[in-house]
């Protein structure tokens, strides 16, 4: 058996078997096929009616390349104005938990209007931490029937030992009057009972006399009522307030009153509730 | 005024991206074209169609490895071509546009198809350098011709599959439709170094799944 002549074998690499892969065409019949084809999509595609929203895409491929940044834009803007809504109206609720409506005292414009006297001011001495409740009768004050003076209040019970816990520079003072919380916490409640419900929390009951002056000098922004208003508002406090009215000249007795609603352990959760048109008004200690 | 001298030169720097004259001749011819076809000529983009569409087929063809798809492809890519023709801005050459639009679509198509993979191949066209290949590989092994072209096919398109899409684009049109770094780094978006990272890696994986063919 003769042997085979040894000739050197070409060498094949990589790139010869790739330009196979160039030499795979199709046959010359399958261009005209192609080309009918073709010719029929062209056709149909004359004909097709585009759909309306190809304007909108046309535009947004125009615009494409600054898709993102643009995205980006507004995601950031998107951001910052969540934040600034955020903190506003963080700001806003602070406010309001800092107005602490059921405990406050209108002190300019309540007095402005009803003109009213404290007429009592009570000395529970066995209550460990309110020394002292002065109590107003409202529904006579915008008659100004309600002639006792200040002093009254304050003789006879002493200092007023919880206003000792107020910052330096407040006023200390009695005249923590029934009036004026009544016609202040009503103004707010009238105008907006969600404003109230929010307060009636912790920081009433914690900090009650630190916010005394504080949501007296707010309040006059906080309540912006007008005359009107404010009249009949007040006018309709007078025949509301259903629970101790004190005589004016008995302010002893009106001590006792509240006295005897208040037992020890229940000064610090103190509700006084008073109907005023259907509506429940909230008083905390 | 600002913005037609800005046209301008975009175009500038896209012709100059295409590196060789006939090239820069070609896209020359073709906007030509292309003016023509935007200003009505309806007629005049079969003279594109009859100078580009082997080579669109061809790219196509190599990347979905099936005759009947890649012959959908490059018609659908001929009809978006036609329907956008009056966005064509010269910015590029009109036959990278071309290209760029095959490829997109036929990535687009692979996506879709990515667990369907039917090969039908054309047949090798025995001429000239494709013949001595063969006639060296056959010689080799001593087995029939025929069935070992098939056979070879076969290995070829798999190994090519078995590159992802990247790759085998760059391989695709460096190797087998002979486009440069230049124009396959405009055709897919990237810079030319990519290009050439994506072509090296790509031939080293070939050369692993191709070894026992390369002697």
């Amino acid at each position: 058996m003769p042997d085979r002549p040894s000739s050197p074998l070409p060498k094949v690499t990589l790139e010869d078997l790739l330009r196979l892969k160039r030499a795979e065409r199709p046959p010359p019949a399958f261009w005209t096929e192609f080309e009918r084809d073709l010719r029929q999509k062209q056709l149909a595609a004359l004909v097709e009616r585009r759909s309306w929203w190809h304007g909108f895409a046309a535009v947004y491929g125009r615009f494409g390349r600054l898709g993102i940044p643009l995205g980006a834009t507004a995601i950031f803007a998107v951001t910052f104005l969540s934040i600034v809504r955020y903190s506003q109206s963080e700001g806003e609720s602070r406010l309001v938990s800092g107005t602490n409506f059921p405990t406050r005292v209108a002190v300019a414009q309540a007095q402005r209007m009803v003109s009213a006297q404290p007429i009592a001011v009570t000395d529970p001495t066995s209550i460990r931490r309110l020394d002292q409740l002065a109590v107003t009768d409202v529904a006579s004050a915008p008659s100004a029937a309600v002639d006792a003076p200040r002093e009254t209040a304050k003789e006879g019970t002493g200092a007023i030992s919880w206003l000792d816990h107020l910052p330096e520079g407040r006023e200390r003072s009695a005249e923590l009057t029934v009036a004026d919380s009544m016609a202040v916490n009503l103004v707010p409640a009238t105008l907006e009972p969600a404003l109230v419900a929010p307060s009636l929390g912790f920081e009433d009951r914690a900090m009650p006399a630190m916010r005394v002056r504080h949501s007296a000098e707010l309040l006059p922004t906080a309540a912006a009522a007008t005359e009107s208003r404010r009249a009949r508002l007040l006018a309709a406090l007078g025949s509301a307030v259903t629970y101790q009215q004190p005589e004016p000249a008995a302010p002893e007795h009106a001590r006792r009153s509240v006295i005897r609603h208040m037992d020890e352990d229940g000064l610090d959760h103190l509700n006084i509730r008073p109907e005023s048109e259907g509506a429940l008004l909230s008083i905390r200690f | 005024m600002v913005s037609s001298s800005v046209v301008d030169l975009t175009k500038v720097i896209g012709k100059t991206l295409v590196a060789t004259p006939e090239r820069r001749q070609e896209a020359d011819a073709d906007w030509d074209v292309v003016k023509k076809v935007q200003a009505g000529d309806v007629a005049a983009f079969d003279q594109l169609i009859l100078k580009y569409r082997e080579r669109v087929y061809s790219v196509i063809y190599n990347l979905c490895a099936n005759r009947e798809d890649a012959a959908d492809l490059t018609q659908g890519a001929f009809i978006k071509a036609f329907q956008s023709i009056n966005r064509f801005q010269g910015q590029s050459s009109f036959f990278t546009w071309l290209y760029r639009i095959g490829v997109n679509a036929t990535l687009t198509h692979l996506r879709k198809n990515r667990l369907r993979t039917f090969f039908s191949f054309d047949r090798i066209d025995e001429e000239d350098k494709s013949a001595e290949v063969l006639e060296a590989l056959t010689d080799r092994t001593g087995a029939d011709r025929e069935t070992f072209v098939k056979e070879l096919q076969e290995k070829l398109n798999e190994a090519l599959q078995k590159l992802s899409i990247n790759h085998r684009m760059v391989v695709t049109m460096f190797e087998i439709d002979g486009l440069s770094h230049n124009e396959i780094a405009e055709i897919m978006g990237c810079s030319v170094g990519t290009v050439r990272s994506r072509l090296h890696y790509a031939k080293q994986l070939l050369q692993a799944e191709l070894q026992s063919y390369l002697r």
